[in-house]
Formats: structure tokens, sequence, C-alpha cells
């Protein structure tokens, strides 16, 4: 390996502490960020809401309820009889509105430029979070349309399409959700809604489990890297204790030696005198560590392996001896008699470094949804989607999943009851058809189906000018079976649930986010109109700014 | 000028109909009971779009032989006990949906564009009674719909209003309206004319020629004299406002109150068509249409101006009506948008568009009102034949107090 010039070195050397330093600076103030507090303050303002009737959603409605908000958090929900309203509160009346939790829109393209996130190929880790525009104009009033929570993806005809972003709408463009950075990630298996052949579909479905499949061997080659790392420390240290012990035959020249070493830092190579030892330099770690080329610590990602990263070949003209010294000097100076005994028969070949694998997003998110960390979502159209892609899910043992769009999926309502498997659909029933019942009677209309075979359903906009008529979405199913109250539910809590945040979102109880839709009549009657909307305590269109 | 009604279908109708008896509970003008009188009861009953809304014993419509025969008051206690009662609690009873304009999937069967001057042409001519999609109407709550030539011709020919429903499925009037369009799919680079300007001047001079004493005598001329006449209504397609205003132009002149098809940038002509006799079409709303488009239908209410929705099937006429009042417009406009108007357009609202004594017992009735989407559809009956009840579920809570009960006494 030739060695770096010393002056690409420091300047390199330079470069990577500045980088490093912004990278704690940009920290340190999303740390800062996150810590303010979730509205349980004591400055925090208290708000009291008084409404015609509350609807939890988590709950049965309330008449003449009140909510009460401290910060950005609600504190409690209840009568007018049982609530206490605190002194100081401002006291907010529309004795003749209803009251909602904000929407959860789980299918949403808000901030999403269906160009600019679907364009290009994807994989199983892209961030569609990258690519979200916080300027889209139309995307800025979903807010003020009661959608306080959606989550993004890409759309894309891409079998793998990334991992989506959980975002807050705001009028003033987006903000991340708390906490709450990765969600999902997006799968597609789908021919399409249109009627395709048998065999053209099932050649669509054939290769969508490889990649899981393809973990296995991916974490193999990590864990077979790190023996072969242990092997290589293993093998360096009787290289250096053999090298160590013939050093002590020579004497004391070698100190002249050391100092000279010391001042060169770099091009010496096998050229160096072997008199040191790690206790005759004490900072032959620090130093060792200043002659490492920027960059290779983390080039491949190879995890740091004390003393010997230093001594890795391809860092250029860097000493075995010295970088060994600093992070096993103790080892060596314990064992040297033995080495030195052995060594005298027959000199150790000095050990290559080993290769290690790069890592790689897309299956990291893999293993992060095969262990449960993250949810699966697939969309499935027909029937043999859905059965194919709860294959899928039993096979790799994904317990956290959802299926997507399903419009011609009603046969496989009990299959996805069975399996404990939601499903995000646009419309209660297909759209554009006319028929609601297929050719053999079976009704059609999915949302009403899988309602009724009890598989949780949620409604998502798949666009921004969808997005705006949510509550329109959810009503159409109630005509198609599914009652009132869970038709509400599938653009509130069933969503939040599916993403993960029904903890802090989707329903009005204590210790949720104080995400509030106020309307003039049931949210889904076609007279609703809505009076305002609180997101995180704040009135929406009002300054927002400071979230959370 | 009056409809020629042909009843084919129901010749046709007895050799088809043992597959479909089982559905058949409701009215039955087919069977030997032919001439029984079922009373349907109802919460409430709209008889046409506009009117007080009928309730509690009101609420109830006679139908004998395909026709109403009674309603509310006017039904005697003599009349209840020879009749079958059928009972949907909680719902509401409204006329029929009312297509202003479908090409029913027939396609090409509608144009003829090697041509562009084809008024004499019958959309009639081209009608399957048999069509599966008149079925599929009639299960949306579309009990009759204008059947027209395509836009591919600057004088399309006459539309022609039909039944829904299976075996209903008839033509109720061959004389709709003349369509017409100018639109760019009627301009074609093989044949005049090939722009806006071009299909002007052929209006004009088709309608001078038509006007002249000594002009040609030909079936094309007759259908326009037809219209000058006033015994056949004009409907022009014209979706921009560059076209709305050619339209109006041009037939303005001649005395002639065109029906705007598909109007949807009818907002920019609003006081100028005030006080005309002027009705426009609007493209079904969905859920992504432009925020402009959906507040279209509560401008023209305010604007006096009759309006109604242009989808393809009941579902879609019902989302443009929720969507329309979740805009603004009332209720009363609404249901008028997917009834009266598109009757009046179909220049048919002395036969279909509401309920009338003696008029065909053409109606659907819902669980709550249609403006609604969250109500849902019981029933539909076109010229009182049961072409769509919604099927018993397993459902037990909605499902109870939505069903309709029936009872023979």
């Amino acid at each position: 390996m030739p060695s770096f010039p010393r002056g690409t070195l420091l300047r390199g050397t330079f470069l990577a502490g500045l980088l490093a330093g912004l990278l704690g600076l940009t920290s340190a103030s999303d740390l800062a960020a996150q810590r303010r507090p979730g509205g349980g303050g004591r400055r925090a303002q208290v708000t009291v809401l008084k409404v015609g009737t509350v609807h939890p959603v988590s709950g049965p409605a309330i008449e003449n309820g009140v909510i009460v908000i401290r910060g950005s958090r609600i504190v409690a929900v209840g009568s007018a009889d049982e609530i206490e309203v605190p002194e100081g509160a401002n006291v907010i009346e529309h004795l003749e509105a209803h009251a909602y939790p904000g929407l959860v829109d789980p299918l949403s393209a808000a901030f999403a430029d269906p160009e600019a996130v679907s364009a290009g190929r994807t994989d199983a880790g892209t961030p569609v979070a990258d690519a979200l525009d916080p300027f889209e104009e139309r995307s800025r009033e979903l807010a003020a349309r009661g959608i306080t929570t959606a989550y993004v993806s890409n759309r894309s005809d891409s079998p793998w399409r990334g991992l989506g972003a959980l975002i807050r709408p705001g009028s003033d463009g987006f903000r991340d959700f708390p906490e709450k950075t990765e969600v999902a990630v997006q799968m597609r298996i789908s021919a399409g809604g249109g009627r395709a052949h048998p065999l053209q579909r099932l050649q669509a479905l054939e290769n969508v489990g490889n990649e899981f499949e393809q973990l296995e061997a991916y974490e193999k080659a990590f864990e077979k890297a790190e023996e072969e790392l242990k092997k290589y420390e293993e093998d360096f240290g009787k290289y250096l204790e053999w090298h160590r012990a013939r050093k002590k035959d020579d004497g004391d020249a070698a100190k002249e030696e050391d100092k000279k070493d010391g001042e060169q830092a770099s091009g010496e190579g096998e050229a160096k005198p072997e008199g040191e030892t790690p206790e005759a330099r004490p900072e032959g770690g620090r130093r060792g560590r200043g002659r490492r080329p920027p960059g290779e610590g983390g080039g491949g990602g190879t995890p740091p392996a004390g003393g010997g990263e230093g001594g890795r070949p391809e860092g250029g003209a860097q000493d075995p001896q010295r970088a060994g010294g600093g992070g096993r000097g103790g080892e060596g100076a314990a064992t040297g008699g033995d080495a030195k005994a052995k060594g005298e028969e027959k000199a150790p070949e000095r050990p290559k470094y080993p290769k290690t694998p790069d890592r790689d997003p897309s299956k990291d998110a893999l293993i992060k949804v095969r262990d449960g960390d993250l949810a699966l979502f697939i969309e499935a159209q027909q029937t043999d989607e859905v059965e194919r892609a709860l294959a899928l899910l039993g096979e790799h043992g994904i317990g956290r999943a959802a299926i997507e769009i399903a419009t011609g999926a009603h046969r496989a309502a009990p299959a996805l009851r069975d399996a404990g498997i939601p499903v995000i659909v646009l419309d209660a029933a297909p759209a554009g058809e006319n028929e609601n019942v297929d050719r053999d009677g079976q009704d059609r209309s999915v949302a009403g189906v899988m309602a009724k075979a009890g598989v949780p359903v949620a409604f998502g906009s798949g666009s921004v000018a969808r997005a705006r008529h949510l509550p329109s979405i959810a009503a159409e199913a109630v005509a198609y079976g599914m009652d009132e109250d869970a038709a509400v539910r599938a653009i509130t809590l069933t969503p939040a649930e599916i993403l993960g945040v029904a903890d802090r979102v989707g329903s009005l109880e204590a210790g949720k986010l104080a995400d509030i839709v106020l309307t003039s009549a049931p949210i889904l009657h076609s007279d609703a109109r809505i009076l305002s909307v609180l997101a995180s305590g704040r009135p929406v269109g009002g300054s927002d700014s400071e979230d959370r | 000028m009056l409809p020629r009604t042909l009843t084919l279908a129901a010749v046709l109708a007895a050799h088809l109909a043992p597959p479909l008896a089982a559905q058949d509970r409701g009215g039955d003008q087919q069977s030997p009971q032919a001439q029984t009188t079922t009373i349907y009861s109802a919460a409430r009953l709209i008889l046409r779009a506009g009117d007080p809304v009928l309730t509690g014993d009101d609420a109830r419509l006679a139908v004998r032989g395909g026709k109403v025969v009674a309603v509310g008051g006017e039904i005697t206690p003599g009349m209840t006990q020879r009749a079958r009662v059928s009972r949907f609690e909680g719902a509401t009873i409204v006329p029929g949906f009312v297509a202003p304009h479908t090409d029913l999937g027939l396609g090409g069967d509608l144009a003829e564009p090697i041509d562009a001057f084809t008024p004499h042409l019958d959309a009639a001519d081209a009608f399957n009674p048999f069509d599966d999609r008149l079925d599929e109407l009639a299960k949306t709550g579309v009990t009759s719909a204008v059947l027209s030539p395509l836009s591919a011709n600057t004088f399309g020919g006459r539309a022609a209003l039909v039944r829904s429903g299976e075996l209903a499925g008839q033509v109720v009037t061959r004389d709709c309206y003349l369509k017409m369009a100018l639109v760019q799919e009627s301009l074609d680079q093989q044949r005049y004319p090939t722009s806006r300007m071009g299909a002007a001047d052929m209006i004009r001079s088709a309608f001078a020629e038509a006007n002249s004493p000594l002009g040609v005598q030909t079936p094309e001329f007759a259908a326009l004299r037809a219209v000058l006449d006033g015994s056949l209504g004009v409907a022009v397609h014209a979706r921009t406002h560059a076209e709305i205003t050619t339209t109006l132009d041009v037939l303005g002149p001649l005395g002639i109150d065109p029906v705007l098809l598909e109007a949807a940038e009818v907002d920019e002509n609003l006081d100028r068509l005030t006080g005309t006799g002027v009705r426009v079409t609007l493209p079904g709303l969905r859920f992504d249409s432009p925020e402009r488009l959906l507040e279209l239908p509560a401008k023209l209410a305010e604007a006096k101006i009759p309006f109604a929705f242009m989808a393809p099937d009941g579902r879609w006429l019902r989302r443009s009506m929720a969507l329309a009042v979740r805009h603004g417009l009332s209720r009363e406009l609404a249901l008028a948008a997917a009834t009266s108007v598109p009757a009046e357009i179909a220049g048919a609202d002395d036969h279909v568009g509401s309920l009338r004594v003696g008029r065909d017992a053409d109606f659907a009735i819902f669980h709550g009102d249609p403006c609604d989407l969250t109500a849902r559809l019981l029933a539909v009956r076109v010229a009182g034949r049961a072409v769509f009840d919604h099927a018993d579920d397993e459902t037990t809570d909605t499902g109870a107090a939505a069903r309709g009960t029936e009872e023979t006494r």
C-alpha cells in the first residue's frame, strides 16, 4: 500500500474533525429539541374546551363534554359534571360542536411530489423522508382539514418502496412525529388492480420472499467477519510477541530509534527498528491513532477492535508493532517470555487484516422488520396477492404488518382475521365499480366485508386531494356495512394503532397529544363543517411554529 | 314531441324471468298478482326534491301495475287491507335518480365520426335493452338514464331516455335533446370542422338553412327545425370557459337556451346565465376533484341556475350530492341535481324524476338521507319492479333498524 503524503493526511484529519464537530452540534440540538417538556411544564397554559359532544373514539360519546388541555397534551376528558375546571384556565365554549381526535392518514401523499418520490430505484431501506417537500402548498392545508398525523410512503412500482415517513402536517410545512422516526418498510406484492393472467401474477409473486431469505447469509457474513477479526487480533498478538521477544535480545539499542520514530510519523513500514516495547512508549496508542488515515475506521463500517484497527495493512504504511503496542501492550508484556521461546524456532507469518462486508441499509431495514422493530406494510390488491403476503409474513415470522389497498381482496378477509393483520384501504368499495357484488354473489365492498369479518380497517387517502375528504371516504363505508363508530375509528385510532403511535394520538384521552377536530355536526354527515383544529394543543393556522 | 314508449322488454321479460323471480320480493307486474297493490311505508317520503317531506303516516306510497296509485293520506284503510305492505323503518323514499348523459358503455355505437353533421341520428337505435349495465345502474339507485350520442361530432344526434333494470330496460322517449359538442374531441383534422371557429360556423349555417323557408328538406334539417320550434332541446358538450362562451354566442341569437354538458368552468359565465333558460350538467364530483369544482354547485344555486350531476352511476351521484352539500349546497338542491333537474334536461320531467299519482313507480329507499354517504341503499324499484333489495346480512345493530320488514295482509 502506498503511503499518504503528509499534507493530505493532515488536511483529511482536520476535515474529519470538523465534520465530527458539526455532527456533534446537530445531535446536541436535536436532543435539546426532544427534551423540551411535552406540555407537562409548570408554566404551560391550561385550556378547557367545552363542547356539545365529545367523541373520544376509545370509548362512548360524551354529551356536554369537557376536554382539559395543558400545553400540548390532554390532561382530562369527561362530562361537564365530572370535570372540574382548573382556576385560571382559558375556557373555550363550542356548545353545539362535536369534538373528535385529530385524523390520522396512514396512506398519505402529503408533502410528497409523486414524481420525486416514486422515481428511481428504491430498496427496503430508502427513506421517503428525504424526498418530502415542506413547501408543497396544498399539503399545508391538510392540518386545517383535521389531519394532524400522516404517514407518507413511496407509491412507486418498485417491489421495495423503502421506509415511510411519519409526519405532523402543519400550515407552515411539517414536522417529524416526536420520537418516532421509523414506522414501516413498504413493500408491494401486486400485479395491479386490473385482471391479470394467473401465470403472470404467479411470476410477479415468485421472488418476493428472496430478500428475507438473503438476510441470514448477510448476517452470517458479519458474524464470520467478526470471527475473522478476532482471529486476526490473536494472530497479530502472536506476531507481535514473537518480534518483541526478539527485540529484547537486541538490547537497549532500540531506545534511540524510538525517539526518531515519534517524530517521523509515517512511511517507515517494515524498516522500523524492533527494539520498542509498549512499556517503553507511553504515548504509543495516541500516536497510532493520530496517524490513521481519515475514514479508515468508518470506511467499511468495521467494528473497531482495539489496537487492531491501527494495524490494518490498507491503512497506509502503518507499523503493526506500533499499533499493536497501543492496544495490546499489557498482553504482550505478560506473555513475552513464551513468544520469545517459540519465535526463535520460526518467525510467524504476518496476518492479513480480514475483509469486512459492507452494511446494506436495505437489509438492515429488513432485519428490523424480521425482529419486530419495524412493521412491514404490503400493498396487495387481489385475494391471491393478499394470501401470498400472508404466507410471506408467516414464513418469516413477521408479526407487525398491514395490507394496503386490498381492492379485490374481499375473499381474503377470514385469512386476514386469523392472522391478525389489519388493512389500509383507499375506499369503502372498489373505485369506479358499479357492482359491489362479484360474479359469485359475494359482497365486494372491502371495508364492509373486512369490518364484518373482524379485520381492523383504516382508511388512507392516497393523495393530497382525497385527504381533504377522509371523513367522507369513511362515511361511505357505513353505507357498505361498517357501523358509524367503526368508520370514525378507521380514520383515527385504528390507523394510529397500525402506525404504532396509539399511545400518543388517535383518541381523546388523558396523556395523549391534544389533537382535536371540532365539527358543527357528526363528522360523517354531509352537514359537518370543521370549526377549528388543534394540533398539539395549538390552533392550526395560528402560530403553530412551536409544536409539541 | 310526445314520447313514444316501447315496451319491447316487457314482452320478452316473461321468458327471462324465472331465474330472477327469487329477487322479486317487492312489487311485481309480471306475476299472476300483477294487480296487487304494494304499499311502501318509511319514515320520510320525498315526492319531488324541494317539496315538503312527508313523514309519519303520510310517508306511504301505494304502487299497482308499476304505477303510483296513491300517496300518504290518499291511501284508504280499504286499500291497506288488500295490499302488501313493505315497511322500511327509519328510511327515506326518494324518486329514482336520473342520469342526464351516459353512453352505457356503447362507445363507438353512438358516433358516426366520418361526418360532423349528423343531427338526425337516434341514440335509441343503438340501445340494447338486455345490457347488463342497465341492471348495474338500477342497483345503485339510477332508475332512468339518458343514452346520448358521443361528443365525436358537432351535431351528434338525438339522445333517448331509457329505463334501467335488467328487465325494465326500455326507451321512455327518443327525443331528449339534440346532442351537440364543441369540445376538442368533436374536432377532427380529417374533416370539417377542425376548429372551434369552424364548428361555430357549421352551427350557424346549419340553423340558418333550417330556418329558411326554402331550406333543404332532409332528416338532418328536420331535427334542427324541431329545435327551432322548441319541440326538441339542445345539449352542448362544452367544458371550458372558451367552449361555453362560444356556445352561448352562437345559440343565444337563435333563441336557443342550451343545456351545457360537463361545464366545469361555467363559474366564469354565471352572470350571463342567470335568468336565462340555460341549464347545466356538472361532471360528477369526486374526492379528488379540484376545490373550484366542489364549490361550483353552491355557486350555481346562489345564481339560481338549475344544474344536474353527470355521473355514470348512482354511487358517484351520491358522492357528488354529498360533496356538494359539504361545500354548502342545500340537501334539497343536491337531490334535485340527481332527480328532477336531469329529468327536465331530458325533457321527461312529466315521466321521471319525481313521484306523482299516475306516474311510473321509479324510486329508491335509503336508510337515512341520500345526501349523507352513510345512508345505505335498501331498495330500488323501476316501474314498480324490484331491481334491488339490500341483501340480508348478518349484522345485527344497524341491520335490524335498516332492514325493511315485509308483511302481507
